[in-house]
């Protein structure tokens, strides 16, 4: 279901996406964010070591759920202070 | 504020670390390795232990050198008996054990881990366990050598035992040091009503409960080393085929399921416009995929709890031929930290690390209040 609806919504504004045409990435910066990945993942076991990620998992998820949160009600709001005859400021 | 909290963590930390000896729920090399069997302490037949007389030369040991099961050891000294201080002593621990009690069994065995639990502590005591390492000294008595000797030999870890007679004891010993606390007299550890002699309570038998732990069970096996070998590999392998085909099985399913739901409307034309759009979105879309992963690599981390450092080593090409300059250098950061003063402050790092991350956390939290809330809630306001 949720497939059928994204293309949906995929059909509906494909011909503004294809009007925009957005660049693709580049093959060199994949590697290289693959690399970075790659590194992370071979440093969080000495990351752990000296901060224990199973201590601060509680604010790692606190920290995105504000973020979440705050980040969407901006956008919200943004979007609704661009109607004129709302009248949100 | 967040100092005031620094200076509480760092006051409650030490009693973070009591404990010295950690045994391991799971074998992180094979997690279909049976449960760890723990012996009981009446599977032991009897265990003694002396204290390292050179250790301290004014300490002594009271009446030999080796204790029995019951036996309390004591120490005298005609000049700092209940005077003196002690700060640390020696102790090697022998044991003697059959297996599960049972002294006619010739059934094959083999431990693979020997740890020493210290029940209660004194106040005013530590214990060090030192000297456990991959290999286990290990001797079977009744051989003897030339020398009328027990034969003591160091067996690597894994090793298969196999009581060639009954009445086959296994002996091993383990070495360990008490550290008591300097501010504290040794009047105030000796119980001197006890005995005629001081005696130090610390080195009751009670305090030390020997364990031994990835134990294999001995049912399952059969006469020979090999045969029992081969049958504890293939129960290994047998529960490690359960597992996997469970695991298949569930794979499987969701996959049908999931077929099932997204081919159920199906539609090639939605299906040919999502991958395009999809293709064309994708500048947008990786930087989703990318935050995915990485928040994915510290939320299901899997912490080992073994940390290694691997330098690696150096080599020069010179006309077709390779010099090795050194080779890779292993680090054991977790051995590093495991005992002695390094061992507190790497409780005190990790602490404060934590105590960071929240204070980051609490920080953040504020300055989005204030940005919804306004400042005079938190800075300058009416309730400050």
């Amino acid at each position: 279901m949720w497939k059928i609806i994204s293309g949906f919504f995929s059909w509906v504004f494909s011909p503004i996406i294809n009007v925009l045409n957005f660049p693709v990435i580049p093959a060199e910066l994949v590697e290289v964010i693959n690399a970075t990945i790659d590194f992370i993942g071979g440093g969080i076991s000495l990351f752990d070591f000296f901060c224990p990620i199973e201590a601060i998992i509680p604010a790692i998820y606190m920290f995105f759920s504000v973020w979440t949160v705050k980040h969407g009600y901006d956008m919200v709001m943004w979007i609704l202070r661009k109607i004129p005859f709302i009248g949100v400021k | 504020m967040v100092f005031a909290l620094l200076l509480v963590f760092l006051c409650f930390a030490p009693s973070f670390s009591a404990d010295f000896v950690e045994y391991p729920t799971q074998n992180p090399e094979n997690p279909y390795a049976p449960a760890p069997v723990i012996f009981d302490v009446p599977s032991l037949l009897s265990y003694y232990y002396y204290l390292d007389q050179t250790a301290r030369p004014d300490l002594y040991v009271y009446g030999g050198s080796y204790w029995g099961l019951t036996n309390t050891s004591s120490w005298e000294h005609s000049e700092h008996a209940g005077r003196d201080y002690v700060s640390w002593a020696t102790y090697r621990v022998n044991y003697q054990l059959y297996l599960n009690d049972d002294t006619s069994s010739t059934t094959p065995w083999k431990m693979s881990k020997v740890a020493l639990q210290v029940a209660a502590p004194m106040a005013g005591t530590q214990v060090r366990v030192s000297g456990f390492s991959d290999n286990i000294n290990l001797a079977v008595q009744g051989v003897l050598d030339s020398n009328s000797k027990l034969s003591m030999d160091v067996y690597p870890v894994d090793t298969l035992f196999i009581p060639q007679d009954s009445n086959t004891r296994f002996s091993f010993w383990v070495d360990f040091t008490v550290m008591f606390d300097p501010s504290v007299d040794i009047e105030e550890l000796v119980d001197l009503s006890s005995s005629q002699s001081p005696i130090l309570p610390i080195m009751d038998p009670a305090g030390f409960v020997p364990r031994l732990v990835s134990y294999i069970p001995a049912d399952s096996m059969g006469g020979s080393s090999a045969a029992g070998q081969q049958q504890i590999d293939q129960s290994i392998n047998t529960q490690g085929d359960k597992i996997d085909q469970s695991v298949n099985q569930q794979t499987e399913q969701q996959e049908q399921q999931y077929n099932e739901f997204t081919e159920s409307g199906d539609s090639s034309l939605f299906d040919d416009t999502f991958d395009e759009v999809h293709e064309k979105v994708g500048l947008f879309t990786a930087l989703e995929e990318i935050g995915t992963t990485i928040l994915d690599i510290f939320l299901n981390f899997n912490s080992t709890g073994y940390v290694t450092l691997v330098f690696p080593g150096f080599a020069l090409d010179v006309g077709g031929v390779t010099y090795q300059v050194w080779d890779d250098y292993e680090f054991g950061l977790s051995e590093f930290f495991s005992s002695g003063p390094m061992y507190f402050l790497l409780e005190y790092m990790q602490m404060f690390n934590i105590i960071v991350v929240y204070s980051l956390l609490l920080r953040y939290l504020i300055r989005v209040w204030e940005k919804i809330m306004g400042n005079e809630y938190i800075y300058g306001g009416d309730y400050f």
